[in-house]
């Protein structure tokens, strides 16, 4: 079972994200911020395949939190999602693997998902 | 009766008759002879230096001698005159009289009585009794002798007297003549005629010249001949007695003491080369004195005896008359000459009055039409309008310093219908009205378009010295006046032909001390002379005209700016606006966004859970539906306000200038310019081709318009690699002249423009974009050739670096703005 990490400050949005993944056939991890991302992804037995994340949040922000990611960790695809639309085009400058703009319509991050877990 | 008192009586008589003076004194003495053994009786006369003794009379008449008419004072004759006591000589032959006896008049005598001849006052002289026998005269004889010596004296008294009056009257009467002529007229000319005819009928002279000269300018103010004058008698004889001082008198082989050997040789040297007709026997000449600037002459020639009309000498007494005249009429002349002077000063005065208050109502005519398009045509008007300076036709060219040419911008030809007949005739015009009447011939006769139009239109004339007056009038800077056009080497025959020249005349136009045109008038329908005077008049003209121009295009130049001010503002504001909106309508979305996601994601769970209930479901739709539609309005918005750079994307910038140039297709085909494209291998680079494209195509407007007579343009893409960074560059390169200096630095400011059309936002638009892009402007502005921009970007490789950089920094600083 592949395992997804969320990162999103809205509670309302990690539930969400959550439950539909979970629905998808995913282990999903929930985090609030950048922090507890990385202190997640110290533990070993925690290390996700993937990881969803917001660019806006409290804390260490998506792309500082992106950056620390794929330097110790290059090998899992982040997806950022946020609800910037104007960012989409730096996501490959920030070395993210991609971008999707928040949408209530899941089937957009979800694809992007099964991409980058090459199913 | 007595012997003695019968003489007595006889020379009393012949003393009071009527016969003339000398002849009087001639009878007496011929009285004399014979009577007491007198055998010659000579009355000398005293020199008025009391030297010398001058054979007056002798009788008999018929003596021999050796022709001496001179005696020497210092004898025993002078002493006895001297003396005032007679004296009787008995022997002549004595040795103490040997001298005496030598002079040929007293040789052969034996006795000699001296009788000192004086009245009251004077001594006149001396009379001499001479016999060859021993002359005895008794008391008696002496007082006889006595009393004819003073009958004597009293007839050279009188003789001198009635000379005297003589002179007197005749000079009276020359006054009476002269000051007569000479008061009867102020006109110059008039009084020089009369002056001249006077003079000579007044000596008696066959002809009389006057000549004036000014002082230091040498120039004749006066020249004038009377009667008949010899042709030889050229102006260098009389420059040449005019500087000779005092009056003289040249009497053709004559020893007069008044003859001069400088107007000898005169006379000679003139005289030679003159032919026999006009050879001059005589003339005399005096200096007129002035107390103003002037000299001057009078002369008159050859006199003619009252009697037989011979030929005569002129007299001392002659050369005192015309003194005489030269004094009195000097004056006159002087005055007359002055008077002529004011009265000249007078005219003129009245003239530039007059023409000042044409050029002013011409000039308050061109304030009152500021618009730029009017005021050539007004200038032209007040030039060619009877009203005006009244030429037939007149032609203001401008100067295209590019293509080096001057080309008509106006002209104007005199017709007669320009009266109009409702108004009243100019002198009644006041200020206002004249200048709109200038105002309203000027639109009137702009929609009259006269054939003769078609000759002046197209007129080139290429700016180089060769090419004419008109090029020289705008290269020199000084107005021409041309008489005879088709026999000047100087001009342009082609347009002399073309525009059916006589004469013409042409001022430069100054604006600000430059000469940026020309004005050209002619008389070439009514002919009339172009005068120094109409020049004059045409150069203040011009002058003014400059300057009006030079304000109305100022006062263009503000209006246009100012309008483009004011529009670059609205769209300033507008595009405030409209970040404004973006800025409020971004922050609004993540707002919203967030919230939306999860009502619109949990209801699409809802959804799935009740996948039985139909109704409920379709209630969930409703939801979902409504929240797909907040999230696409949410995304319009962005999209509308949103840095574009969601568009960016690396792009072939060759490709993207190609397409540009299409854009601009038309205005360059009708602005006749040239493209010359070079396109270089050169790598991508990254941005957004629509805004990338509009750089371009601003640039290539901003060319066109510089080149409004068509040019050439260079576009061209290369890539070099600098020390710290690579540039993708394109350069743009016009021949539109460049821009001022001065202005350069202004050229990216929204708010400056120096182009009569478009906004002046083009360039600050395309510096915003290419900033925008890491890319930078630069310039080389060559004034009066052209001017290169060259657009740099980073290659796409390096411009996604400079991204990540700036995007880091940019989100944190979002950050630090959501914090807060």
């Amino acid at each position: 079972m592949k395992r997804i990490l969320i990162a999103d400050d809205e509670e309302a949005l990690q539930r969400l994200y959550k439950e539909e993944f979970e629905d998808e056939g995913y282990e999903v991890l929930v985090a609030g911020n950048g922090n507890e991302v990385i202190s997640l992804l110290e533990d070993p037995s925690h290390l996700p395949d993937l990881i969803v994340m917001d660019i806006r949040m409290p804390g260490m922000n998506g792309i500082d939190t992106l950056r620390i990611i794929k330097e110790k960790y290059p090998r899992i695809p982040v997806i950022l999602c946020s609800a910037y639309s104007e960012f989409k085009q730096d996501f490959s400058v920030w070395a993210s693997d991609d971008y999707v703009v928040k949408s209530s319509d899941l089937t957009e991050l979800k694809e992007a998902v099964k991409k980058h877990l090459k199913e | 009766m007595d012997r003695g008192l019968e003489l007595l009586k006889k020379v009393i008589q012949v003393a009071n008759s009527s016969i003339g003076f000398d002849d009087r004194l001639q009878g007496i003495l011929d009285l004399l002879i014979r009577k007491e053994g007198v055998e010659r009786a000579i009355l000398f006369s005293m020199t008025p230096d009391h030297e010398t003794l001058e054979l007056k009379k002798i009788s008999p008449r018929n003596v021999l001698w050796d022709g001496s008419p001179f005696l020497a004072a210092k004898t025993p004759i002078g002493d006895t005159i001297h003396n005032h006591i007679p004296l009787l000589i008995p022997r002549l032959n004595r040795k103490e009289h040997k001298a005496l006896v030598k002079h040929s008049l007293l040789k052969g005598f034996n006795s000699l009585i001296v009788l000192p001849v004086e009245d009251d006052n004077l001594v006149y002289g001396g009379l001499c009794l001479l016999s060859k026998q021993s002359l005895k005269p008794d008391p008696g004889q002496w007082e006889l002798l006595d009393l004819v010596a003073r009958e004597l004296a009293g007839i050279i008294r009188n003789s001198r007297v009635y000379t005297e009056s003589k002179k007197r009257i005749a000079e009276l009467s020359v006054l009476y003549q002269v000051g007569k002529v000479i008061g009867s007229t102020l006109e110059l000319d008039d009084l020089i005629e009369r002056v001249v005819a006077i003079t000579a009928q007044v000596i008696n002279a066959t002809g009389s010249a006057l000549m004036i000269l000014e002082k230091d300018s040498e120039t004749v103010v006066v020249e004038r001949k009377f009667g008949s004058v010899p042709p030889s008698v050229k102006e260098n004889i009389f420059r040449d007695l005019l500087d000779q001082k005092g009056n003289q008198i040249v009497n053709r082989g004559t020893t007069s003491p008044s003859r001069n050997r400088d107007a000898l040789t005169l006379k000679d040297k003139n005289h030679q080369g003159s032919g026999e007709t006009h050879q001059i026997s005589s003339f005399m000449c005096i200096a007129l004195n002035f107390k103003g600037p002037y000299r001057g002459r009078l002369c008159v020639y050859e006199k003619i005896s009252l009697g037989n009309g011979t030929t005569v000498y002129f007299s001392e007494e002659d050369l005192s008359v015309l003194s005489t005249i030269g004094n009195i009429i000097a004056s006159s002349l002087e005055n007359a000459l002055t008077f002529q002077k004011i009265e000249t000063l007078a005219r003129k005065n009245e003239w530039m009055v007059r023409n000042l208050s044409t050029l002013y109502q011409i000039d308050s005519a061109m304030m009152t039409s500021s618009t730029l398009k009017d005021l050539p045509q007004i200038i032209l008007e007040a030039i060619t309008l009877k009203e005006g300076l009244g030429f037939s036709r007149a032609i203001l060219l401008l100067a295209d310093e590019d293509k080096k040419i001057l080309t008509p911008m106006a002209w104007s030809i005199q017709r007669e219908s320009d009266q109009d007949p409702s108004l009243k005739k100019r002198d009644h015009l006041t200020g206002n009205e004249l200048s709109g009447y200038f105002v309203r011939q000027a639109a009137q006769i702009r929609n009259i378009r006269q054939e003769a139009d078609q000759v002046v239109h197209d007129i080139k004339v290429p700016l180089t010295k060769e090419s004419g007056i008109l090029a020289r009038t705008f290269l020199e800077g000084r107005a021409f006046l041309v008489d005879r056009v088709m026999e000047d080497p100087r001009i342009n025959k082609e347009l002399a032909k073309r525009l059916n020249l006589d004469s013409f005349a042409s001022v430069p136009i100054y604006a600000k001390d430059k000469v940026v045109g020309v004005i050209e008038v002619d008389n070439f329908i009514n002919k009339r002379p172009i005068t120094e005077e109409d020049l004059y008049l045409l150069s203040m003209l011009a002058h003014q005209a400059g300057l009006a121009l030079e304000n109305a295009r100022l006062y263009a130049f503000i209006e246009k700016t100012n309008n483009e001010l004011k529009v670059a503002r609205e769209r300033l504001i507008e595009s405030e606006k409209m970040v404004a909106i973006g800025e409020m309508a971004s922050g609004l979305a993540h707002e919203i966004r967030n919230p939306l996601v999860s009502i619109g994601g949990f209801v699409r769970r809802l959804n799935k859970k009740f996948s039985g209930d139909d109704q409920v479901q379709s209630y969930f739709q409703v939801i979902i539906n409504e929240v797909e539609r907040l999230e696409k309005t949410l995304n319009e918005i962005m999209d509308f306000s949103q840095d574009p750079r969601g568009n960016y994307r690396e792009w072939d910038l060759n490709r993207i200038v190609e397409e540009a140039l299409g854009l601009i297709q038309r205005e360059l085909d009708e602005g006749q310019i040239k493209v010359q494209k070079q396109w270089g291998k050169i790598p991508k680079v990254f941005g957004d081709n629509r805004q990338l494209g509009h750089v371009f195509y601003n640039l290539f407007l901003n060319s066109c318009q510089a080149m409004p007579q068509g040019g050439l343009l260079t576009v061209r893409t290369y890539s070099d690699k600098g020390a710290e960074r690579s540039w993708v560059t394109c350069e743009i390169k016009d021949t539109g002249g460049g821009i001022p200096p001065e202005v350069l630095h202004n050229i990216f400011n929204p708010f400056f423009t120096t182009k009569v059309h478009g906004s002046g936002l083009g360039l600050p638009i395309v510096h915003k974009i290419v900033t925008r892009h890491n890319g930078e402007v630069d310039i080389d502005n060559r004034p009066g050739e052209g001017i290169s921009f060259l657009i740099k970007f980073p290659s796409a490789k390096e411009a996604r670096q400079q991204l990540q950089r700036i995007t880091t920094i940019r989100e944190e600083n979002h950050e630090t703005d959501i914090n807060r």
